[in-house]
Order: structure tokens, then C-alpha cells, then sequence
């Protein structure tokens, strides 16, 4: 095993205190009105949302600052763009506080080293930079991060009883392919191929908000 | 095949006693400015048309509002534009919008209808100055329900990029393509339903709105207040069904001041 996979392995982690796993990226309204209540329609959602979705944008964001990971100017005109294009408060906070987390988290494999990770910069924006710095290639990095985020949506949806811990496993059995195949395009994207069309997700994300008995930040 | 190319562009100024007017106006091709009578305050509202009657492969159109130092100027759109089959290319919208130290500025056009076959490039453009406000919203519907109409393919690409004293304070990117309908059946994207709109209070008085805005919205959509912005989203199975929150809507941003009466022909 190559040190590039273990570190990957680290950070994209669950344990890595990233905070991931209080955060539902809207998972929880749909669960709770009603819309994502089997493992059918949750893997409908996973690959529509990696696809045409948040994670996408997410996904394009990071491989930009992966190619741009050197440039000041660039890394900031990228957190403002990914911040810009979060639709509501709590996706905001979503990425903002586990960029946060993750750069504070990432200290010890930059130590001694005068490229520090910026302090302010949303998740996507913060992994690929780092990814960048410490000699990870962009597509595994993108893999591996999608591959986390539909991992945390499957803890959530646990948690959700949508379905169970094998259901889940089934589920990520199922999506590996379509996780590669949008991690190879993302890793060749540019910041033109930005845009989504999950329209009924992000209005999800808005409606948690005011959601009763929340168990999740998102 | 002959294309249209369009070109409007207005911009407001404050009259002797505090009134917006009509500072300039220019209009070219297929773009044209109505400026009706209406009894609004002191404010002004501008009408755009598009004389093509509907857009195609490489028909283009650009407009540019201007509200000067504390005017209040309100665009709307006669009539929804429409979409049609293009063989090859894109229609293109340009939009520019400014408002200077304590304007307001409200960008309310009629639906976007796509038609199968569509396909569009728009981008949204807008300056605002520290204390300016800006009210946008865009309805997009995909064919008409009420005469079956479905979109099987098409291509949609909407780009809006709001700044404030240069900074970039909100980002929309919206793209679908391909096999549209297939694209909305998918819950995540819309369960089938074609009309949408994202509606985007830029304004510190935004946070005292949103509970109301929740109300009018209901099931059919969300709200968020952040970074200084009211985001509402609304979708629904057609335009009637969903200009019935729309419209409400608009008019509580708005004040309570109704819509420019083009909205109701």
C-alpha cells in the first residue's frame, strides 16, 4: 500500500474529526417528509447527488484547488465561489466549519512546513489544496472524498432507520462504480463544468431549517 | 436561418424631489423597453419585450439596468420567453444588472419556457453597491403541463454571480441537459415536476421576511436567511400552480407594493 492511499485513508476517515457525521446534507427532511425512506430511493439519491448535485459542485471545487493549490489569489477567488454558491445557512455552515475542522485536524502532516493550510476555506477547497501540497493525485483524492461523503450520508441514514448496517454496505457495493466514474470526470473538470440541477435537494436543505426533532446539523 | 440579436439598457436617476426617472434608454433588435404609466411612489418600473417571439440557436439578447443613487427601479417582462428547438447552438441571455449607494433594484421577469429542444445560455451578472438591495427572481418551466407537453432533450445553462463592492457575495449554477424529463422524474431533482423559480433578497431587511416568506411557500419550497440574503426556492408541477406562491411572495419582498401589472395579462 502506497503512503498517498494511507494518507487519504486518514483524512477522509471517519474518525478523522472532520464533524461529518452531524451534518445530513438534507437527507433528513427528505427522510422525515417522507421522500427517502428505502435503501431504493436512497441510492436513487446518492447517485443523482453526486451527479448532478452539491457533491458535484464539491467535486469540480476540489480538483480547482488541487490545480491551483500554489496560487493565493486563486485559493481565495475558490473559497469565495464555493461559499457563494452554498443555498442556504446550513450547507454554509456545513462546509465552512468541516474546512475548518479538517485543516485544523490536517496539522500534523504540514509540521515544520511554511505552506500552511488556509484557515477559512470550504471542505472541497481545503482538501484539494492540501491534497495538492502533500503529493496526492487529484483522482483519487476526488474519489476519496466522494467516497466519504456518500459514506456519511450512509451513517446518517442509519441513523435515520432508512436502512441497516449490511443495507448499507449493499448500498456502497452499488455505488463504487458510479463514484470512480464521476471522480474521473471531476479530476478533468474546470471550474466551467460548475452547476447543478437538484433542485428538489437543495430546497431539502432549505426545509431542514424548520424541521421538528432534528438530529442533524444539515 | 436568420438570427435575433437583442440589446436594452436603462438606467435611473433621482428627479428634483427624490423620484426615480428615466435617466438613458437604448433599445436595438429584438429588444425593446416599455416604460408604462403607473402610480408607484415615486418609483420606477420598466417593461421588457423580446419581438422575436422566442429564442433559438444562436439568438442572443442583452440587458443592462442601471438604478443610480437612490432610485428604485422594478424590470419586468411582458411575456414569458420562450425556448424553442434549436438544431444547433445555444440562445444566449446576457444580464447586467447595477445599483449605486442606496438603490434598489428588482430583476422580476416573467417564466422562462423551455420547449423540447431548447436550449439556453444565460447569465446574471450584478453589481451592488455597499448599501444597495437587490431582489432577483427567475420562474423556469419546462413545456407546459397543462397542453402535455414534455422536454425530452434540451440544453439549460444558468449562471448568476451577484457582487458586492466587488465581492462576490452569491453564486447560482444551474445545468441540465440531455434527457430532460428523465432528469425531473428523479426525486433529488424535481419528482417530475417542471416549474421552478429561485427567488434572492439581497437586503439587511430580508431577515425580518423570512417567516413570512416560509408561510407563503409552504410545501412547495424552502427558505434560508444568510450572509445577508433571503434564498427561496419554489418548485411545482406548472406555472399556474406555481405563480399561486410566486406571486404572493414577490409582492411580501416587495413590501407589499403589488407586481408590475404585465405579471397579470
Amino acid at each position: 500500500m502506497t503512503a498517498q492511499l494511507l494518507t487519504l485513508l486518514s483524512w477522509l476517515s471517519p474518525v478523522f474529526p472532520t464533524g461529518g457525521f452531524a451534518y445530513s446534507a438534507g437527507l433528513e427532511t427528505a427522510a422525515v417528509e417522507g421522500r427517502t425512506t428505502t435503501a431504493e430511493m436512497l441510492e436513487n439519491r446518492l447517485a443523482t447527488l453526486i451527479e448532478y448535485g452539491a457533491a458535484w459542485n464539491d467535486a469540480v471545487l476540489l480538483a480547482a484547488a488541487h490545480r491551483t493549490a500554489d496560487d493565493a489569489v486563486a485559493i481565495d477567488d475558490l473559497a469565495t465561489l464555493a461559499r457563494a454558491l452554498c443555498g442556504s445557512a446550513e450547507r454554509l455552515r456545513e462546509t465552512l466549519d468541516q474546512g475548518r475542522a479538517f485543516c485544523a485536524a490536517a496539522e500534523p502532516w504540514f509540521a515544520g512546513r511554511p505552506d500552511t493550510l488556509p484557515p477559512e476555506a470550504p471542505l472541497p477547497v481545503a482538501i484539494g489544496m492540501a491534497a495538492a501540497r502533500h503529493g496526492l493525485p487529484v483522482q483519487d483524492t476526488v474519489g476519496a472524498f466522494l467516497h466519504a461523503f456518500v459514506s456519511a450520508q450512509l451513517q446518517a441514514a442509519i441513523r435515520l432507520s432508512i436502512l441497516g448496517q449490511s443495507g448499507a454496505a449493499r448500498l456502497l457495493a452499488r455505488l463504487e462504480n458510479e463514484i470512480g466514474a464521476v471522480a474521473r470526470r471531476a479530476s478533468v473538470s474546470d471550474i466551467a463544468d460548475l452547476g447543478t440541477c437538484t433542485l428538489a435537494a437543495e430546497i431539502d436543505t432549505l426545509r431542514h431549517e424548520t424541521l421538528p426533532g432534528r438530529l442533524f446539523l444539515s | 436561418m436568420q438570427r435575433s440579436a437583442g440589446r436594452g439598457r436603462i438606467a435611473a436617476k433621482l428627479g428634483p424631489t427624490g423620484e426615480t426617472r428615466l435617466d438613458r434608454l437604448f433599445q436595438e433588435g429584438s429588444a425593446r423597453i416599455r416604460l408604462p404609466k403607473s402610480h408607484s411612489d415615486g418609483r420606477l418600473e420598466a417593461v421588457l419585450l423580446n419581438t422575436s417571439g422566442g429564442m433559438t440557436g444562436g439568438d442572443t439578447l442583452h440587458w443592462r439596468a442601471e438604478a443610480g443613487t437612490g432610485t428604485h427601479l422594478t424590470l419586468a417582462s411582458q411575456t414569458a420567453e420562450r425556448l424553442y428547438r434549436s438544431p444547433e447552438g445555444s440562445a444566449s441571455v446576457d444580464v447586467r444588472l447595477h445599483a449605486a449607494a442606496g438603490a434598489t433594484l428588482q430583476w422580476l421577469p416573467q417564466e422562462t419556457i423551455m420547449f423540447d429542444g431548447g436550449a439556453l445560455r444565460r447569465t446574471i451578472l450584478a453589481d451592488l453597491s455597499e448599501d444597495a438591495e437587490l431582489l432577483i427572481c427567475e420562474p423556469l418551466a419546462f413545456g407546459r403541463a397543462a397542453m402535455g407537453e414534455s422536454v425530452q432533450g434540451g440544453a439549460l445553462r444558468d449562471d448568476w454571480r451577484i457582487r458586492r463592492e466587488g465581492r462576490m457575495i452569491h453564486a447560482e449554477a444551474l445545468r441540465i441537459d440531455d434527457a430532460i424529463a428523465d432528469r425531473l422524474s428523479k426525486p433529488a431533482i424535481a419528482a417530475g415536476r417542471r416549474a421552478v423559480a429561485t427567488i434572492v433578497l439581497f437586503a439587511p431587511r430580508a431577515e425580518a421576511l423570512i417567516d413570512e416568506a416560509r408561510t407563503i411557500i409552504g410545501n412547495a419550497g424552502g427558505a434560508s436567511f444568510f450572509d445577508g440574503k433571503l434564498v427561496c426556492r419554489l418548485l411545482a408541477s406548472d406555472t399556474l400552480v406555481l405563480r399561486r406562491r410566486l406571486i404572493p411572495l414577490l409582492i411580501a419582498l416587495r413590501g407589499g407594493h403589488a407586481l408590475p401589472r404585465c405579471w397579470h395579462c
